[in-house]
């Protein structure tokens, strides 16, 4: 530009030396020749203006006209004092007296007014003009805008300071390099991820800084294959993670320089160091992972989903509950997983954790919320197999940091046996306190039978033995067996109440069995003996057995007295007793009567007597009841067996052999206590 | 007073049976229908076995002994309980020194006979049941 504009300018002094010649030699002869060249001049687009020695303006062109807004005759003569204002026509002056006293070229810029107004930058080029005997005759000027080049280069001086700017400023170490990979552009936190000495900078070559780079990698080879590639392939984008030894990891990002033409200027390469995001990375997922390891192993049905309702966890209880296993839910969305509780996808609980309570409980009455949480119970009629179900479900939104929803999980717990057993309990509360009234009224009942009983065994005897009709007497007798009934239902009662709770380990003693049968074979010797009846004791006398005294003795001696009672006239009783690893069984049978199957099902049943019209006198129909409780309470089993009515019964029951009984009744007082 | 046996009981019934069989075996009988009855009789200077019900309105038997006991009129006597209770009863902590035995309602007349002749007899020759 400077080189055209000397150009120009060489031309138009040569032009004007000529002219002034040629002026002195032809005067005005030559008029048209100065027209054209006039024209010449005037087809020059920049400024172009003469001045003599005294300053005055000689000549211009067109141009120069619209940049002073005067016409070259109301120019022609005139000095700068006379157009511009005194301090810039003073700096004209000035460089024009500069030119004078040092003829030859004059160059330079300078901040001037056109005649639209606008202030522009100029470079101005003068130069000084001689006469034929070399003395200087005047100056030719040249005006050149550089006003948008000036601006062109402010824009990119900014936008250079722009670019320096953000690259220092990057968090990301950048390397630039141009079509021949050679480094345009390090910036300094390229330098200081990378660590690269300050020598290799200073030789500004990029080969030993690519290889500095190299020994970085924690696998060299396929970092340089991958820069090699990249360099083969111009236009392509790539990013990718990188390893180093020192086990940081930088996310590469890299670009080709384009234009838009598209021809190729070089690589852009930007490096950031994600080793700390990826060790959180890393510690969320573990977390992440942990979590979902807690969950798959919770005992209640669970599930999670993300913020677009799709399953990111089903745990095994809930593929249990709903026979969905994992592949069938995990990432899909729709309400997938409401589909085994009611047949079809619908919202559930887990949907509506951002719901107001109003809303839900149309769906669930029971519906509460603690915090963001939601409880509810639910009943789900024909639940998979067809059962009605009661489940007690959970669900809370999952929020991130910031408060914001997430995902949201939900816990499910199938409660219908809870629901059942609560209903059994109360049943049998119910039952419970229905048996204690029971029970209450039998003590009182057997406390309060005794005083009025008292009188009549007294009496009866001393009425009997005052009568002397035999028909009166038999009378009497009656009177006293009935008593006699009465008196035996009444201690029947009291044993059978006193037996309802359980033993204290105190209460056990070690009992010889055969000390006990025989002592119980003794309250019976008079019937035996009226029935001639022969009894067979097979026991050896070394057997003992943990037991509460009184209770043994009160089941021998009611088996004892069932076999005499129910034994023909001449029969015989067999009482025998077997040893077995921990337990002794005993066996009580008669020759009597026998029993069918059913009785055999209920002989153990309070009041439950085999002759249906229960004619039966001097039985309470407690006597087998309350040898089940003693049996029960010493933690054996007792059941019946007969071959049939007339076949004669056989009763059998077991007891601990030794201290067995008592170490499980200790352990159920420490567990009570 | 010649009698040597003593019922104290609040069942009139009970009383009169109990009058009806002793006079029937030829032996007197003393009644009392409380435990301030008893005490009554023993103030009087009755030695002898006393019968004593448990359970009776105000002053109940163990009431009853604690007083005679108290009033230093137990010398002489032997205190058998007549009982329709099936478990012990916590009136009696400190007192059962004082009772020679129990007898549980109802009882048979062959018990009752037994057990008055022989604390009779105990007391002719000098002991007492305590």
């Amino acid at each position: 530009m400077v080189l055209s504009l000397f150009a120009i300018l060489a031309i138009f002094t040569t032009i004007m030396a000529l002219l002034g010649r040629e002026i002195q030699k032809i005067g005005r002869k030559n008029e048209q020749q100065l027209k054209f060249q006039q024209t010449l001049i005037d087809t020059i687009p920049s400024p172009v203006f003469c001045k003599d020695t005294a300053f005055r303006y000689t000549g211009c062109n067109k141009a120069f006209e619209s940049y002073i807004g005067y016409s070259k005759d109301e120019l022609l003569g005139k000095t700068a004092d006379e157009l511009w204002p005194k301090e810039l026509a003073d700096h004209y002056l000035q460089q024009d007296r500069l030119l004078f006293e040092n003829p030859g070229l004059q160059c330079y810029e300078g901040a001037t007014r056109f005649a639209d107004g606008t202030v522009r930058d100029v470079i101005f080029n003068k130069a000084t003009f001689d006469d034929n005997t070399g003395s200087v005759q005047g100056l030719v000027g040249v005006m050149l805008d550089i006003t948008d080049r000036k601006r062109a280069e402010e824009a990119v001086a900014f936008q250079n300071i722009l670019l320096s700017t953000q690259q220092e400023a990057s968090i990301d170490g950048i390397l630039v390099v141009n079509e021949n990979a050679e480094i345009l552009s390090i910036n300094r936190r390229f330098i200081e991820i990378m660590g690269i000495p300050a020598h290799l900078l200073e030789e500004k070559e990029d080969e030993p800084v690519l290889a500095y780079v190299t020994t970085l990698m924690a696998d060299p080879r396929q970092f340089q294959e991958k820069v090699r590639y990249l360099y083969e392939h111009r236009l392509e984008f790539s990013r990718d993670e990188l390893s180093l030894c020192d086990g940081k990891t930088l996310d590469r990002y890299t670009v080709p320089l384009l234009s838009p033409d598209g021809r190729y200027y070089g690589r852009l390469w930007s490096f950031r160091d994600i080793t700390e995001r990826k060790a959180a990375e890393e510690e969320t997922k573990n977390t992440c992972q942990e979590l979902l390891d807690i969950i798959e192993f919770l005992p209640d049905a669970t599930f999670v989903v993300d913020k677009d309702k799709r399953v990111i966890a089903w745990n095994r209880a809930i593929e249990k509950m709903t026979g969905l296993n994992k592949e069938a839910v995990m990432g899909k969305g729709n309400n997938v997983y409401s589909t085994p509780f009611y047949g079809e996808p619908r919202p559930i609980l887990i949907d509506l954790v951002d719901e107001a309570l109003d809303v839900i409980s149309g769906d669930y009455p029971a519906i509460t919320r603690e915090g963001r949480t939601l409880f509810t119970e639910a009943f789900v009629p024909s639940f998979r197999t067809g059962d009605n179900r009661f489940f007690w479900a959970t669900a809370s939104p999952l929020l991130d940091t910031h408060g914001k929803m997430v995902g949201a999980i939900e816990s499910i717990r199938d409660i219908t046996e809870y629901k059942r057993a609560g209903e059994e309990k109360l049943r049998l509360e119910s039952q419970l306190s229905h048996t204690q009234i029971m029970e209450t009224l039998l003590v009182r009942l057997g406390h309060d039978l005794k005083t009025p009983l008292t009188p009549l065994l007294m009496l009866l005897p001393l009425i009997k033995n005052r009568i002397s009709d035999p028909e009166t007497k038999k009378m009497v007798d009656m009177c006293s067996e009935n008593i006699n009934c009465i008196k035996a239902l009444a201690e029947k009662n009291k044993m059978f109440v006193s037996l309802v709770s359980s033993i204290k380990p105190y209460e056990y003693q070690n009992v010889t069995l055969v000390s006990a049968v025989e002592e119980c074979l003794a309250e019976s010797v008079d019937t035996i003996a009226t029935k001639g009846l022969s009894c067979q004791v097979s026991i050896e006398p070394s057997i003992v057995v943990p037991a509460v005294p009184e209770q043994l003795k009160e089941l021998l001696c009611n088996l004892i007295s069932n076999a005499v009672r129910y034994s023909p006239k001449q029969g015989v009783i067999y009482i025998t007793a077997y040893l077995h690893a921990e337990t002794v069984s005993v066996s009580v049978r008669d020759e009597g009567v026998g029993l069918t199957m059913d009785h055999l099902e209920h002989i153990f049943d309070e009041f439950y007597k085999a002759d249906e019209s229960r004619h039966e006198r001097g039985t309470s129909g407690l006597g087998l009841s309350i040898c089940k409780r003693i049996v029960r309470n010493h933690h054996g089993r007792i059941w019946a067996e007969s071959a049939g009515l007339g076949q004669g019964t056989t009763i059998v029951f077991t007891l601990h052999q030794h201290s067995n009984a008592m170490q499980h009744s200790e352990k159920e007082t420490v567990t009570n206590g | 007073m010649d009698s040597k046996i003593m019922i104290v009981d609040d069942e009139e019934m009970i009383r009169e049976a109990a009058e009806m069989l002793f006079q029937a075996e030829g032996i007197d009988l003393v009644t009392a229908s409380s435990g301030k009855d008893c005490l009554g009789y023993l103030e009087s200077g009755f030695r002898g076995v006393i019968l004593m019900d448990v359970m009776m309105p105000e002053m109940d038997g163990w009431d009853t002994i604690r007083e005679i006991v108290g009033k230093g009129l137990f010398d002489g006597n032997v205190i058998v309980m007549l009982t329709a209770m099936d478990s012990p009863d916590d009136k009696m902590d400190g007192l059962q020194e004082y009772v020679t035995d129990y007898i549980t309602k109802p009882f048979s007349i062959q018990s009752l006979l037994a057990s008055i002749r022989f604390y009779g007899s105990l007391l002719e020759s000098g002991g007492d049941g305590a």
